[in-house]
């Protein structure tokens, strides 16, 4: 009680700004998230099991390192994505499941901050085992091609993995809102097999291929030599500006889920 | 059916709540909205076919065990129902609230196909059920398996929606390799299989699926292992 009556600074969260309660909120979505073992076995299996299969591309005949780590980065955002979604999904309605959203709303941190701080913190937990499987790859790459590898896959990580990742995050803490999260799991299936796989070769219209795929394609193949699968068969040679893009497309996509949620978010709060 | 039977039904269909059959329901229909769709706007015939194939080999299946799954962990109080019932039986009987009528639609999907003369090449009548029912079992009975086993109807997505992904990825490769191509999902609507793979394949199928719903019925013996857990 004592220690109680002679606090004279009110926790952080109480008064402190947006950008405070917003850091607050993400430390505790990051390590609640990065502590769920669903997390690490579904997206370290997930990029396993693209690793452990045969690969499109010959990798041990590839000496260039922008080519190399390009095309590693490519198998490893062919299925991690779908298991980002899928985990994160569920910690959209955490709050409403476990009755807490009276409490939530009784305390001064606001709609935005603890939507912002799950996107950011749960986000940056998920996405942690890519960085960590990423590392330990960069880590075989330079035992067998030298040091040159690590600025080169610091680069591809940034420019080919991220914004595909920071675009399925913003919409699995999202739209699951409006879907629920099982329904929002099969659309997320589908859209990234749609979106990302199916080729123009099957007649089916689809943004694989061009600057608004989520794959990391154009940044891949214009910045870093990579393989070009769909955009090669539109008979497309991807240009700077477009790499640039492509990957502005994704940020922006993803800022404008998560200002439209806050929006709805803050309409409905009774606060 | 006398009535106790329906008010057990819906009193569990209450604690899985609608989202579950709905989601797997949208996944199958979804589809045939889809191939309906392309028919009255005359689209090729290759197409057709096509899309009736991954309808009833790939979404439909993949929709119901995404949605199947998700019915674990659904009890905040599951140490109530323990005392009550065998937890093995009430889970189950939700997973089949979810798959029963799923798979009664996609049923009725493939008969319409086939009036529709959207049908996967190379399959004859036994088509209606050969080509999605094996898949479906296949996928729901690995999703409830890994979501009992993990305690996350969320990791048992996201690693069933890979695996999904990456058969069809990587299909020829699979098909080349003699044992992954007895647990091939898509043998159903490839094209030019020959007549004995196509059958190993199609038993190959439920027969894992019918171990990974003994396995998980195993794992449900000891259904404390569910008390008092968030989502893992």
């Amino acid at each position: 009680m004592t220690a109680v009556l002679r606090r004279t600074a009110a926790p952080t969260t109480a008064h402190g700004g947006w950008w405070a309660k917003t850091v607050a909120a993400a430390r505790y979505e990051y390590l609640m998230q990065v502590r769920r073992p669903a997390v690490w076995v579904v997206v370290l299996g997930l990029i396993g099991l693209r690793c452990a299969a045969p690969l499109p591309v010959d990798l041990g005949s590839i000496t260039d390192h922008d080519t190399l780590v390009a095309d590693w980065a490519g198998n490893f955002i062919m299925l991690c994505p779908i298991g980002v979604g899928a985990v994160l999904a569920d910690r959209v309605r955490r709050e409403a499941r476990l009755e807490l959203n009276d409490l939530l709303t009784s305390t001064p941190t606001g709609v935005g901050p603890r939507l912002w701080g799950k996107a950011i913190g749960a986000g940056a937990a998920t996405i942690t085992p890519v960085a960590v499987a990423w590392a330990g790859l960069l880590g075989y790459l330079t035992a067998q091609h030298g040091a040159g590898v690590i600025p080169v896959g610091l680069a591809a990580f940034a420019v080919i993995l991220l914004p595909g990742l920071v675009f399925v995050v913003a919409g699995s803490v999202t739209v699951p809102y409006l879907t629920g999260p099982v329904l929002y799991r099969i659309g997320l299936f589908g859209y990234w097999f749609w979106g990302n796989m199916v080729g123009p070769r099957f007649g089916i219209p689809t943004p694989a291929g061009t600057p608004f795929e989520a794959n990391g394609e154009y940044p891949s193949g214009v910045w870093f030599h990579g393989f070009l699968f769909d955009a090669r068969q539109r008979g497309i040679t991807p240009t700077g500006g477009e790499a640039v893009l492509s990957i502005a497309f994704l940020l922006l996509m993803a800022l404008a889920a998560l200002v439209i949620t806050q929006l709805v978010l803050t309409r409905r709060s009774p606060s | 059916m006398n009535r106790s039977i329906w008010a057990r039904l819906r009193l569990e269909l209450r604690v899985i709540g609608i989202a579950p059959p709905v989601t797997a329901l949208a996944a199958t229909l979804g589809g045939a909205i889809l191939v309906i769709g392309m028919h009255a706007t005359g689209a090729g015939a290759e197409h057709l076919d096509l899309a009736a194939g991954a309808v009833l080999a790939g979404v439909a299946p993949l929709g119901t065990a995404v949605a199947a799954c998700s019915v674990v962990g659904r009890d905040s109080g599951a140490e109530l129902v323990m005392t009550t019932t065998v937890y093995r039986r009430v889970l189950f009987l939700r997973a089949g609230l979810v798959v029963v009528p799923a798979a009664l639609v996609t049923l009725l999907d493939a008969v319409v196909f086939r009036a529709l003369n959207a049908w996967p090449m190379g399959q004859g009548t036994g088509g209606y059920v050969l080509v999605w029912a094996p898949p479906m079992l296949w996928l729901v009975a690995l999703a409830m398996l890994t979501a009992i086993a993990l305690r996350s109807p969320a990791a048992a997505s996201g690693l069933i929606g890979g695996l999904w992904l990456a058969q069809d990825l990587m299909g020829p490769a699979i098909r080349d390799n003699t044992v992954l191509r007895a647990q091939y999902l898509f043998m159903g609507v490839a094209a030019k299989v020959p007549a004995h793979q196509w059958t190993v394949n199609r038993i190959a199928l439920p027969a894992v699926g019918v171990v990974a719903v003994i396995a998980a019925g195993l794992l449900l013996g000891r259904p404390e292992r569910f008390v008092g857990s968030d989502a893992v």
